[in-house]
């Protein structure tokens, strides 16, 4: 599970490349811990080379959604596959997340 | 018509009254007043007669003192003719009684004047008013010979003046006369001739005559039939007086009197000779009763007497009986009409009041009443019927008005009903997708609402089921059984374990248990995979178990349900056969009653169930209809006493091949997860699942699993986890054990996915998605082990109907 964070055109992009389970959470709940000061700035989740995702991986986008809001940024995600996607209708995650 | 009848009854009443009152008055008064008039006419005649002879008497008497005052001058003029004729005519003219005088001389008095010499003043009566009134003849002659006249020759030998018998006298043209005699004497004391006064009778005729007239004209005599006629008779019975002219003088009283049949009027006669004074009563010749009233006349011998038909005293009283009828009769007449209608007004209200209260009779309450103006009876009726209409009217809106509030009340009874009945599943089947359970239940309430239950529903993998019977019936009952399914609901939701969900319901329903109502109830939960059922009794009656033979489940009575908040239940536990049958019942079905209220019994319960064993219909829904049959056959035409209700559950699971078994031990590492994830990989691979299913499968073993490790084993302990994969034909099964603390995740709340990103909890997804994801999710603990079990159905097969890949949950009902 690699999981990069950049900064472009003023957004924060995470790439998540790999399977997101619960034995990878910890490691990416830190390399994610960057887009804790978004400071308005807009965060794009780039999910295009996410293979898989569990309870422990839908945490973590929330939290990040949950600190992201009261600071004024948007969480967007992108490019997921069709499974993970029905993960995410499945939890209702997709009531929550803006998609690009 | 029976208003007419009503008058008519009254006035006939009143009038024949009246009538009866009148005619008695009328008898006495007729009585009274016949007897009355009788004395009094009887008075009346006394006194006519009395005065009548009083009157002739002093006539007689004023002759008498006229003939005696004038004796003397007659005496000193015996020799001188001319003074002689002076004296007479003197007398004849000073008394008007008198009708002529003479003086009878003896022959040879006057040697001249011959043998007979009788001067007579006479009065004229036809002649003019300035004439003369009294002229002198002289009479006495040989045609005329007074010497051989009775009366002459009585004086002249006795000496003594008498009154002589009537006669007819050929000189006077006054009819009958009587005469007075004195004789007359000279100086030398010898009778030398009778001085003689003429009294004509005429006057006592016409006195009695006009008696006869006053009394006839007054008692309305009828001429010829009823007259009173008067007579007088002499000493001898010679009529003197007497209405028939032809009798006087020629007809004597006896002679008539012997006549008539009756011999009364004989002695009467002789009576009046003797101068005796009576009234009498005899029978005419017509036979009529008739009165005689006689006296004597004195100085003369002579007898009167006045003759009265009885019926003539009568005739007054007769007169005044008529007047009063009349009157009467005229009274009654006015009565009749005055009564008529009096009691036509009177009675006309009441056929007012008759008509409204015929008007009220057929519903109209405020039908009009007449008016009463007058403060009577008729009044105190009025008002009698306005606090009837009144109150009649308040009684009809009272009982429309529970009629409303009944009907409501029905209304909503009907509703409760529907609700009550909606409570329990009533689809049958109702896991048509399932081969391992088949259900069927019944209940018939006694009332509309009842206080039996049943339910029943599968969670994870396990079928909960209760039936239950409410001490009491109806409403009341009712609204326990909704709290007692709904506490089974809510509090199997998260607990599994009977005793617990048993021990549960009892505390809540313990609890502020004022109306101490209780629940017997039974408690069953049946593992689907394991055939292992799990029950916990409540006071209810024991089930059958109908497999290879009919047997009771033995089972601990225990206490019902609300009546010891801390009584400890015990659960019990039996291993179902594959093909067995629990038939769960309340009391309704073993205390059914027949018409002579003798009891279905346990006995025809397990005959019942024997037989359909022997028939092989120990199908859930055949049973049961084979059970209500048989009740029904022996109830008949009584009325259902309680609640009926029965719950049959056959666990019908097949036992299939195993084509595959694979297994794993991870220890409570989540770093362990990816070789958990390679394994799902390998048996999905195996089993021939498609990479999508693949996917589901990892997430949600690698959910159930994560969880395993959190909460079995708390931080820091080590252990195991075993995943143990097993397949058949149709499903996919992986078994999750572990020997950590006992921890069911079936019974943690689901996740909401429909609140905000602020309200989510981070954490609550996995056994959601485990639920989500997997057909079903089961849980045991059993052998100090939690055994998790996670089924999918297999897609690829044919020969099964799928539904559950599809929309995964979807096929079973499920607690929210």
């Amino acid at each position: 599970m690699q999981t990069t964070i950049q900064e472009r055109e003023g957004q924060l992009v995470a790439l998540f490349q790999g399977r997101l389970d619960t034995a990878a959470a910890p490691q990416t709940e830190k390399d994610i811990a960057p887009l804790a000061d978004c400071d308005g700035r807009d965060i794009i989740l780039d999910c295009t080379q996410l293979d898989y995702i569990s309870s422990s991986g839908l945490r973590l986008f929330l939290s990040v959604l949950k600190n992201a809001k009261p600071r004024g940024s948007h969480v967007y995600i992108t490019g997921m596959n069709t499974d993970i996607r029905n993960v995410f209708n499945m939890t209702g995650f997709t009531n929550l997340f803006e998609f690009k | 018509m029976a208003r007419h009848s009503f008058a008519r009854r009254i006035t006939r009443w009143v009038m024949g009254t009246v009538l009866v009152i009148m005619a008695g008055v009328t008898y006495i008064i007729y009585n009274t007043a016949s007897e009355m008039m009788e004395f009094l006419g009887e008075q009346r005649y006394q006194t006519t007669l009395a005065e009548t002879i009083h009157e002739f008497s002093k006539i007689l008497m004023g002759v008498e003192i006229s003939l005696n005052k004038t004796l003397p001058d007659v005496e000193d003029n015996l020799r001188d003719k001319a003074m002689l004729g002076r004296v007479l005519t003197r007398l004849v003219d000073l008394n008007p009684a008198i009708s002529g005088a003479a003086v009878a001389f003896q022959p040879g008095f006057y040697p001249r004047e011959g043998r007979w010499y009788e001067p007579y003043a006479r009065r004229i009566t036809e002649s003019g008013p300035d004439s003369a009134k009294v002229e002198m003849l002289q009479v006495g002659s040989e045609e005329h010979d007074y010497l051989n006249a009775p009366w002459y020759a009585k004086v002249i030998t006795t000496g003594e003046g008498c009154w002589t018998d009537p006669y007819e006298d050929d000189f006077s043209d006054s009819g009958i006369l009587c005469s007075y005699t004195q004789p007359v004497r000279d100086e030398r004391d010898s009778i030398v001739a009778v001085l003689i006064v003429d009294v004509s009778l005429k006057w006592l005729t016409e006195q009695l005559h006009d008696i006869d007239l006053r009394t006839n004209e007054r008692e309305f005599g009828f001429e010829g039939v009823y007259e009173t006629y008067s007579f007088v008779i002499s000493r001898d019975g010679t009529y003197i007086v007497h209405p028939d002219h032809d009798l006087i003088l020629n007809g004597n009283y006896f002679d008539t009197a012997e006549a008539t049949p009756d011999s009364t009027d004989d002695s009467i006669g002789r009576s009046m000779i003797r101068g005796e004074k009576a009234m009498a009563e005899f029978r005419d010749s017509d036979g009529e009763q008739t009165l005689m009233f006689y006296a004597p006349i004195e100085r003369t011998g002579w007898s009167m007497a006045i003759v009265v038909p009885k019926v003539l005293l009568k005739v007054w009283a007769i007169v005044l009986e008529f007047i009063i009828v009349t009157i009467m009769l005229l009274g009654m007449i006015v009565l009749f009409f005055v009564c008529r209608t009096l009691v036509r007004r009177v009675a006309r209200p009441l056929t007012y009041f008759a008509d409204s209260a015929e008007e009220i009779a057929n519903g109209k309450l405020d039908a009009a009443l007449p008016e009463i103006k007058s403060d009577d009876e008729l009044r105190q009726l009025h008002d009698s019927f306005l606090l009837m209409q009144t109150s009649l009217r308040k009684q009809m809106d009272e009982l429309r008005r529970v009629n409303e509030q009944r009907g409501r009340i029905e209304g909503e009874l009907k509703a409760a009903q529907d609700i009550q009945m909606s409570m329990l599943p009533k689809t049958f089947p109702p896991y048509p997708d399932r081969d391992d359970v088949d259900i069927y239940g019944s209940l018939v309430p006694a009332k509309a609402v009842g206080g039996d239950l049943y339910d029943f529903y599968i969670r994870d993998e396990k079928l909960f089921f209760c039936i239950g019977d409410v001490s009491g019936k109806g409403v009341p009952a009712s609204l326990v059984m909704a709290v007692t399914r709904s506490l089974f609901r809510t509090v199997s939701a998260r607990e599994a374990n009977p005793e617990r969900i048993m021990a549960h319901i009892n505390e809540a329903m313990s609890d502020q248990n004022d109306s101490m109502m209780f629940v017997t109830l039974f408690v069953g939960v049946l593992d689907l995979p394991t055939g292992k059922l799990r029950y916990c009794n409540a006071g209810h009656d024991a089930p059958l178990i109908i497999a290879d033979d009919v047997t009771t489940l033995t089972v601990e009575p225990n206490l019902p349900v609300g009546v010891a908040r801390d009584w400890r239940f015990r659960q019990q536990e039996t291993a179902m056969p594959v093909g067995a049958c629990i038939f769960l019942f309340t009391d309704g079905l073993t205390e059914a009653e027949d018409a002579t209220h003798a009891q279905f019994t346990m006995q025809r319960v397990t005959e019942v169930a024997a037989q359909a064993l022997r028939q092989r219909n120990v199908k859930p829904e055949q049973l049961v209809n084979a059970m209500t049959r048989a009740v029904h056959l022996f109830v008949g035409d009584a009325e259902q006493s309680d609640d009926l209700t029965m719950l049959s559950i056959q666990f019908t699971k097949a036992m299939r091949n195993e084509l595959y078994h694979n297994g794993i031990t991870l220890p409570n590492d989540i770093q362990q997860i990816p070789r958990l994830s390679a394994f799902v990989d390998e048996v999905c691979e195996a089993v021939g699942l498609d990479m999508a299913t693949a996917m589901q499968m990892n997430l949600a073993l690698e959910e159930a699993v994560v969880n395993v490790m959190n909460y079995a084993y708390p931080a820091g302990t080590k252990g195991d986890v075993d995943i143990e994969a097993l397949a058949n034909d149709i499903r996919l099964k992986f078994v999750i054990t572990d020997g950590g603390q006992p921890f069911d995740p079936t019974a943690k709340e689901e996740a909401d996915t429909t609140l905000s990103a602020e309200e989510r909890p981070i954490g609550g997804l996995g056994i959601f998605l485990v639920r989500q994801l997997m057909d079903s999710i089961n849980y045991e603990y059993a052998g100090g082990k939690n055994i998790l079990t996670l089924r999918k159905r297999l897609t690829h097969h044919d020969d099964m109907p799928v539904t559950a890949g599809a929309e995964p949950g979807a096929a079973q009902p499920r607690q929210q």
